[in-house]
């Protein structure tokens, strides 16, 4: 019995493993005094695995039997190379469970095949949930699959069970998803995630006038992008994730490259994986700067722009593309623009601002709280150290940060160092609204 | 604010104390009545190194005294008692006196000083706060609990080896999250052990977990199914890795080689029918990591 649980667990694991998100963070859960777990709000990662992704949840699908056939996916109809199988309700549940005692895990992340219709797959994840909150009385985090076409009132009792739902987008364009997954649209994934939005809206609304009303998905709802399966570019999948974070309120867009699972035509071949890999990184650096320092979009990937820049992240490309907004004098800046220097974090930002409060902070003051200088070195002013090089050539900048490293044949596709913008009007707002 | 200037550090001064937190609180309010801050603190019984030929000040633990120095920092600065809290935990050397000066300099100039970086004692109990705080989080995210059973009775028991004496902060984590089960984390480079009783088997009035020498700990059979759920851990950890992506260099960053010994996904891998069989011993532990300077 055992060893046919660990058989399920290695097949349903390894085919939900494509799956980016595994964040326990978002919404907190108080335990009960009889109960098991909570969630605190700022997630924990139990393990990382060997490619460094952190390992948060029981990620699991609760079975690999599809009716779809997505050439991105491994689980899809017509890959033979798949066992196909499907766990019960008590295994998944008793997994759960003997995971989190052991505190292997922050809770569990269940997602499936669409092995009947919407409804017959969303029940078997809903019961899953049920019995974990009811039967067992857990209150550590639950993230449910949302599959499109599934009832409302199902829906709503995943939304009350889980801490967080989600429906992926997938491929960053219809006509991506057009041409990888046939049978499947746009309408069928925004359909869910805007009703959802609702539901979320809802819920809130209603327990700011009663703090007993139930509540809906607390940690919000989230999604992924498969980059590189389909050709659209960075600033095509940028202007996709913003307009997700602005209109169907995501708490976090995931960025999966793909990785080619082979026998399919219809998405690259299993030589091309690298390049996506690293455009990740380089969407996950251009999120952060959208959704927590207060990037524009068109800041980040100017219109008209292809991909990020590939050797430098997106802050130091934005710093050299207005060259004329630097450097900054760290003594007189508000923070919001010391977070736009790169190398600057909130957190060094924070320790800056607190240190100008009791006096005058000199370079070997921005040493000591242990701001690393390596670029911020080229933006940013103290009373000893003015530099010039940013006003005179950003291009001589970019060779110094870049340094040794060979150049990407890849990047003669961006406009490389003399692309220099003048300073937009948007661009005096952060000062301007400090001021 | 008060209008008194900044205690002077008296280089000859030292000060002895219980080597509690309340303790190096009650050290402060003397010192603060003698007018000077010593130059070192050590644990009464110990000869304060670096003071041969100074005074020594033998200060005694008082809960009301602590109290008030207590409730003087947080209005101050909310949150700076549990810096420096957690700064003292490191137990380097030399920071029960960072922890006095920055106590003093929040007296003296209010918050402002206790963020200021560029301030040494400020930046002393920041860095070293962070660590332990660090530390801490891992170790709400790193061990892993086994259970035993003894007389019918189970008991969950993880061992770790951390860096800080972080158990004295482990408790509020642990209790809201297994507030049922009778858990114990071992710190095996101090030989302590934090030990949690569940509501109903515990006194009226007692704490819900304490400090214990790990030594008192008793040793119970392992439960049946555990070798079966660490097994299980072990085939998950294995498939949720995309070896086309590995890269072992992020993974080491994120979990360093010190803690590998107590990971369950880290132990070489058990045959299912291990429950019968004898347990499998546990990897050597390594003296230890890179201790920062």
């Amino acid at each position: 019995m055992r060893r046919q649980v660990i058989e399920k667990l290695e097949i349903l694991a390894d085919a939900a493993k494509y799956d980016a998100s595994c964040a326990s963070s978002g919404g907190t859960r108080k335990n009960s005094p009889t109960g098991i777990g909570n969630s605190t709000g700022a997630g924990i990662c139990h393990s990382y695995t060997e490619d460094g992704r952190c390992v948060s949840l029981l990620k699991v699908l609760f079975s690999n039997v599809c009716i779809y056939d997505c050439a991105y996916c491994v689980s899809r109809r017509s890959n033979e190379e798949v066992e196909r199988v499907a766990f019960t309700v008590k295994e998944v549940v008793e997994l759960t469970m003997g995971f989190y005692k052991r505190n292997y895990i922050e809770g569990l992340f269940l997602s499936s095949g669409i092995f009947g219709d919407a409804d017959t797959t969303t029940e078997k994840l809903v019961a899953v949930a049920r019995s974990l909150r009811h039967d067992h009385l857990f209150n550590g985090y639950i993230h449910l699959k949302v599959i499109p076409g599934a009832s409302p009132e199902l829906l709503t009792e995943a939304g009350r069970l889980a801490d967080r739902l989600s429906v992926n987008v997938e491929i960053p364009s219809e006509a991506g998803l057009k041409q990888v997954a046939p049978e499947k649209d746009y309408h069928q994934v925004f359909a869910p995630m805007g009703h959802v939005r609702d539901r979320i809206d809802a819920a809130r609304e209603e327990r700011q006038k009663d703090r007993r009303a139930p509540r809906f998905a607390a940690g919000g709802q989230s999604t992924q992008l498969v980059i590189g399966a389909t050709p659209e570019t960075d600033r095509q999948i940028l202007e996709l994730t913003d307009g997700l974070y602005s209109e169907q309120k995501l708490r976090r867009v995931y960025f999966s490259g793909f990785v080619p699972l082979g026998g399919d035509d219809r998405v690259p071949d299993p030589e091309s994986y690298r390049a996506p890999l690293h455009r990740e990184h380089r969407l996950y650096q251009a999120d952060w700067l959208l959704r927590k320092y207060g990037f524009d979009l068109d800041e980040v990937a100017p219109p008209g722009s292809a991909n990020l820049d590939s050797d430098i992240d997106p802050k130091t490309a934005y710093a050299l593309r207005f060259p004329t907004l630097f450097p900054v004098d760290v003594n007189t800046a508000p923070i919001e623009w010391l977070q736009r220097v790169p190398g600057l974090g909130i957190r060094s930002s924070k320790r800056i601002v607190a240190a100008r409060r009791r006096g005058t902070v000199r370079w070997d003051d921005l040493r000591a709280m242990g701001v690393v200088m390596k670029r911020a070195q080229y933006f940013l002013t103290t009373p000893d150290h003015k530099p010039h090089l940013i006003g005179s050539d950003p291009g001589a900048v970019r060779r110094r940060i870049v340094g040794g490293k060979a150049e990407a044949p890849q990047l003669s596709l961006f406009a490389p160092a003399p692309l220099v913008m003048p300073a937009p009007l948007a661009k005096a707002a952060p000062l301007a609204k400090a001021a | 604010m008060s209008e008194h200037p900044a205690l002077p550090v008296d280089p000859h001064l030292a000060v002895e104390t219980d080597g509690t937190f309340a303790g190096l609180l009650c050290a402060y309010a003397e010192t603060y009545r003698r007018g000077a801050l010593p130059a070192s603190v050590g644990l009464a019984g110990e000869r304060a190194s670096g003071t041969l030929f100074g005074d020594t000040l033998r200060v005694e633990t008082e809960a009301t005294v602590a109290d008030r120095v207590e409730r003087g920092l947080d209005r101050a600065v909310p949150g700076l008692v549990g810096r420096l809290r957690r700064a003292v935990l490191s137990e380097r050397p030399g920071i029960e006196v960072a922890v006095l000066r920055l106590a003093d300099a929040v007296r003296v100039e209010g918050k402002a000083v206790a963020d200021d970086w560029t301030f040494e004692p400020a930046r002393e109990v920041g860095r070293w706060a962070g660590r332990v705080g660090r530390e801490a989080h891992r170790m709400e995210a790193f061990v892993r609990f086994e259970e035993h059973v003894a007389d019918g009775v189970e008991t969950w028991t993880a061992t770790a080896r951390p860096e800080y004496h972080v158990l004295p902060i482990l408790h509020p984590h642990f209790e809201a999250r297994y507030p049922t089960l009778a858990w114990r984390i071992v710190d095996a480079r101090r030989g302590l052990a934090l030990v949690h009783t569940p509501a109903p088997e515990r006194e009226a009035g007692a704490p819900a977990s304490r400090i214990v020498p790990a030594v008192t700990l008793g040793l119970a059979d392992e439960a049946p199914d555990e070798a079966a759920y660490q097994t299980m851990w072990k085939a998950y950890f294995q498939a949720v890795t995309i070896p086309e992506r590995r890269n072992l260099k992020l993974h080491l960053r994120h979990v360093p080689k010190r803690y590998w010994p107590y990971l369950t996904e880290k132990q070489p891998a058990v045959p299912l029918v291990a429950s019968a069989a004898a347990p499998v011993p546990r990897a050597a532990v390594p003296a230890s990591g890179p201790r920062p300077s």
